[in-house]
């Protein structure tokens, strides 16, 4: 479980100026958990998820990553190989200049015996489904394909936490469907605890608990249906809810019994057709 | 005509080991007041194509006409060429150099040899544009802000220009949704009032759908599709798959359940329009029970 009580961070942008770009957080995400965080630019996203393996520290309260207080500097290795981090930019956080090498750049780091590390980059490229890459230049892979490698490098480590900032930011639509294909499987076979961080609220219909941030605070929790309920306080954090949950909200509306909690394509078409 | 391409081709390496056919023959023509959506995979050819109507690349054949004018040839200006085509580059940290976000937003502007009241109208007007507070951000430096207040500062610089064609490369992709809402619903007013041209590359189906007035779908080099985006959405739902596109959701919605056999027009492209379809199917078949 990862637990953060009380969390604030404070920054200078300048001298003069001190930001608190986090303001008294409390959350619990527990293992096995797909937990989505939006929230509008400069909300504290990327800030909260840089204080998940240790990039940043509290400046007030504290942050537990089963047990272990990021705190605590004996602990950072630690940390870092429990919470594994994916970025936005795939072209930023490849280093190597094969596929498996670039999946074993944490492993050597730590020494690992070359044996055991084989098996854990053929264990990692597999459930991302990039095996048949494993020879390859990563510059020559897409976008989507280039993500999967760098979810591999971070699963390799056996992290039981994956965090992804805007994973997909930067994807074509098929490059996403297969990022969030992974993460799913990642999340219910693997049982590894998803943080995602996105601004497409079509893929945090998709995990299983939201969590809103808004200047810094925890605005709104929950799953996505209760949480895209209320769509004009969601407008007014600057978010959206997914253009198929404006549909169902619309067609209630009108007066058809039609759901307003409705998050999928497919969820709409099995109402409707028992409905026409 | 604006735009006018040519058999445009361009390769990568020429003659070298790892030569690679980026644009296959594209020949492409864009009149004055059009609003265009770019659509393809990674690595399908959008961001050289778009690179080229403006000079930054040139093709290894074929030609680019823009009003006429083959931008490629001996003793052009590009410097003129590049004040009628603006172009919002994918990644901004890759377009910022100056030390405040106004001299950043006023260097258009002042190469263009406007007063200095009229480069402060304009640098004003600009940031108003994409949501960004003067008096917060005009001294800051544009390397001390987030990512997508980097992607506005961009596009505020190349706004405060007027160009006649404006080409934005994935313009929102860090956006919040509403910050993504208003940047694009201001694009939108700009090519009313001003009658600007505009090219936006995005992988957004559904912001694409809702903006565009016409709609080319790149694949491997080739521009495989042109069309109004309700016959494309409509007639090739399955092509765009296949070509690692997708569909806005509540097309896609539309598209489900014709697969059903319920009779809905599948060349829906916003929320509103599927609505209306909907409730219609709707009221006749409550009638047909009755």
């Amino acid at each position: 479980m990862i637990k953060i009580k009380n969390l604030s961070y404070i920054y200078s942008s300048n001298k003069k100026n001190n930001v608190k770009a986090l303001d008294d957080i409390n959350i619990e995400i527990k293992n096995g958990d797909f937990v989505s965080i939006i929230g509008s630019n400069g909300s504290g996203k990327s800030t909260l998820a840089r204080h998940l393996n240790g990039l940043l520290f509290p400046t007030f309260g504290d942050i537990w990553v089963d047990e272990l207080n990021t705190k605590d500097k004996q602990h950072m290795w630690e940390i870092r190989q429990k919470v594994g981090m994916v970025f936005q930019n795939p072209d930023n956080q490849i280093v190597a200049t094969t596929v498996e090498d670039d999946v074993a750049f944490g492993l050597e780091n730590i020494g690992m015996e070359e044996n055991l590390m084989k098996e854990r980059v053929d264990w990692a490229l597999r459930i991302v489904e990039m095996e048949e890459y494993k020879k390859s230049e990563p510059h020559l892979l897409s976008g989507g394909q280039k993500q999967r490698v760098a979810i591999a490098g971070a699963i390799a480590m056996h992290s039981s936490y994956l965090v992804l900032d805007e994973p997909t930011a930067m994807l074509d639509p098929r490059g996403r469907n297969e990022v969030m294909d992974i993460v799913e499987k990642l999340n219910k076979r693997e049982n590894i605890t998803i943080i995602f961080i996105t601004h497409l609220m079509e893929e945090a219909a998709e995990s299983k608990k939201i969590i809103v941030l808004d200047m810094g605070k925890v605005a709104l929790e929950g799953k996505p249906g209760e949480v895209f309920k209320d769509s004009l306080l969601l407008k007014k954090m600057r978010l959206d809810i997914p253009q198929i949950t404006e549909l169902a909200i619309q067609l209630n509306r009108e007066g058809f019994d039609v759901p307003t909690d409705i998050l999928t394509v497919d969820m709409m078409v099995g109402k409707l057709c028992s409905y026409i | 005509m604006l735009i006018h391409l040519e058999n445009l081709c361009f390769t990568y390496s020429l003659n070298m080991p790892f030569e690679t056919e980026v644009l296959k023959g594209i020949n492409l023509k864009i009149y004055e007041g059009e609003f265009v959506g770019l659509i393809g995979h990674t690595g399908c050819g959008k961001t050289t194509l778009i690179q080229h109507l403006n000079g930054l690349i040139s093709p290894t054949s074929g030609k680019v006409f823009i009003e006429g004018q083959d931008i490629n040839m001996k003793g052009i200006n590009l410097r003129k060429i590049r004040q009628k085509v603006g172009l919002v580059f994918q990644y901004p940290e890759n377009q910022l150099f100056e030390e405040t976000i106004y001299n950043e937003i006023a260097f258009g502007p002042k190469k263009l040899r406007l007063s200095d009241e009229a480069i402060d109208k304009r640098v004003r007007e600009a940031l108003k544009i994409v949501d960004l507070d003067f008096d917060a951000y005009a001294e800051r430096s544009p390397f001390s802000i987030s990512g997508g207040e980097m992607r506005r500062v961009a596009l505020a610089s190349i706004l405060s220009i007027r160009p006649k064609v404006l080409v934005l490369d994935e313009p929102t992709a860090n956006l919040d949704p509403q910050s993504r809402n208003n940047i694009l619903s201001e694009i939108k007013k700009i090519h009313k009032k001003y009658k600007t041209t505009v090219i936006l590359v995005s992988h957004n189906m559904e912001k694409i759908a809702e903006m565009v007035n016409r709609l080319l779908v790149m694949h491997k080099g080739k521009i495989i599709m042109d069309d109004s985006p309700s016959n494309i959405f409509k007639n090739y739902s399955k092509k765009l798959l296949d070509v690692g596109l997708g569909l806005p959701q509540v097309t896609k919605c539309m598209h489900e359940l014709k697969s059903r056999g319920i009779d809905v027009f599948t060349g829906v492209l916003t929320v509103q329009d599927a609505r209306n379809e909907i409730i219609k199917k709707m009221r006749i078949s409550k009638k047909m029970k009755i």
